[in-house]
């Protein structure tokens, strides 16, 4: 991953001789391309949450009441996967340092086994006193491995998170943008049929690409609001 | 007061039942299930609750069929004459099996249960007691006055005689993975069919073929869990049965 924000800007300026790149300021470029580039990680999260697999620790909690602000230790998380106990304070009930954290949803508790945790306010609790009886025996620091979130760029300069050979996923929707801005309706149709191309190449890559891997048959990939926004 | 509770003999300790490993036999049926195993799987309290349902089913059914094939011997309960009025407690389970009674000098004779309208039936026979509130056996007074006076009587004395039995365990809903069931390990295969079904039956694209071989499947394992509860010990004299005997019994009786 080597591609810069400028150098995207440069390749959906160069589509056309017609693009003038004044008519969009730096600021909306970056979000553009911001927006873009989570997409693609968002789309590939559904497909396959290990293709921008991550792991992370939590903060070391100093209380047993207290959560974990994950989203920003270890922050960047798309899609929560799996969480699991790094570090103990004491003794707790049931658990051990490397057992898996069951994540709930916080209404329905019943519906897993001890130790389990839940998010809120996009926050990590621990479910009652599974992971944690008082403040010098409980678990301080959590393991989450995550669909990653990529933190976007700053600017211009700033070094993109998606690989090289998938940039077109965010170079395409800036020209689209380029060519509304002009005016030319005709190109951003063909331009949005360019995109449906790569993205579907690159939904193919995120599935196959551990197709081999033994796992269940995995269920109809849950339908988003995603799907339905146009590009 | 006292109740039954543990085996007392040797050769009797340890259940046949609690073989049977919760965790183990979920990872075992979701592996049967395979492919078709939801994302994310089948929540574990779900599966514990059907797995005790399953175990309940089945150690009724051998229970009601096969009385011997889940019995414990329990501990004796020693009668104090003064307790003989307001009876004994014994621990709940799921039947209670050959009540003995045994005197002091060790000499066994059956206990005949009957009915609470016969408490007082001077004339039952002997030793008798009847069971209230599924835990308390009252002895019947061979003089037919529920215990009351300084008289003698034959039976439950309380010079050292007890009351010996044998039960079945009531089945209790596993709440962990480490839980084991009550049932016996031949019913291993039951469990496991039945619980993949189970596990079909949540994934929202099972092939309906292979729902139908799963369900049929069910039936049969149970069938052969009772089948091999009846045959599990050699019983020569059986009312209605043949004999499940060895080559040699069956020479015997051809050649008589």
């Amino acid at each position: 991953m080597s591609t810069t924000g400028q150098q995207v800007l440069d390749l959906a300026v160069q589509r056309s001789s017609l693009n003038n790149p004044d008519t969009l300021v730096a600021t909306e470029i970056v979000r553009y391309i911001a927006n873009a580039e989570r997409y693609a990680y968002l789309d590939a999260a559904k497909l396959n949450s290990e293709y921008f697999g991550k792991s992370g620790d939590t903060i070391a909690r100093s209380l047993f009441t207290d959560s974990w602000s994950i989203f920003v230790t270890p922050g960047g998380i798309g899609a929560l996967t799996t969480l699991e106990v790094k570090t103990i304070t004491g003794t707790v009930p049931n658990v051990a340092v490397g057992d898996s954290i069951t994540l709930i949803d916080r209404r329905f508790p019943t519906l897993a086994l001890v130790p389990r945790a839940y998010l809120f306010g996009r926050k990590l609790f621990g479910q009652g006193t599974d992971l944690g009886v008082d403040s010098s025996n409980m678990v301080t620091v959590i393991t989450a491995s995550f669909a990653e979130l990529p933190t976007g760029p700053t600017g211009l300069a700033t070094t993109l998170s998606l690989p090289d050979e998938w940039i077109d996923l965010i170079v395409l929707p800036l020209a689209k943008i380029l060519a509304l801005r002009d005016q030319r309706g005709g190109e951003v149709e063909i331009i949005q049929g360019e995109y449906e191309v790569v993205l579907a190449s690159f939904r193919q890559h995120v599935g196959v690409l551990d197709g081999s891997a033994i796992r269940p048959i995995n269920s109809v990939p849950i339908r988003t609001a995603l799907d339905s926004v146009a590009q | 007061m006292t109740d039954f509770s543990s085996s007392e003999l040797t050769w009797d300790a340890g259940p046949v039942a609690g073989d049977l490993v919760v965790g183990t036999l979920i990872t075992d049926a979701e592996l049967l299930a395979y492919p078709y195993i939801t994302f994310p799987p089948v929540p574990r309290p779900a599966l514990l609750r059907a797995l005790g349902s399953m175990d309940a089913e089945l150690v009724r059914l051998i229970v009601a069929e096969v009385p011997h094939a889940l019995s414990f011997m329990a501990t004796a309960v020693v009668i104090a004459s003064a307790s003989n009025a307001t009876g004994y407690t014994l621990v709940k389970g799921f039947q209670l099996q050959q009540l003995t009674y045994e005197d002091k000098d060790g000499v066994l004779t059956p206990i005949d249960i009957v009915t609470l309208s016969r408490l007082d039936d001077a004339s039952a026979t002997h030793p008798a007691g009847v069971i209230v509130n599924q835990t308390t056996f009252l002895p019947v007074d061979p003089l037919g006055k529920r215990w009351a006076g300084s008289e003698s009587r034959g039976w439950y004395v309380g010079d050292g005689d007890k009351i010996l039995g044998r039960r079945a365990v009531a089945p209790i809903s596993p709440g962990a993975l480490t839980d084991t069931l009550t049932s016996p390990v031949t019913a291993r295969d039951y469990f496991l069919h039945a619980l993949r079904l189970f596990i079909l039956l949540q994934h929202p694209s099972v092939p309906e073929d292979v729902i139908a071989t799963a369900r049929d499947r069910v039936p049969q394992e149970r069938l052969a869990v009772l089948t091999q509860a009846h045959k599990m010990v050699e019983i020569n004299s059986r009312f209605g049965e043949k004999d499940v005997g060895t080559g040699v019994s069956l020479r015997r009786r051809i050649l008589q």
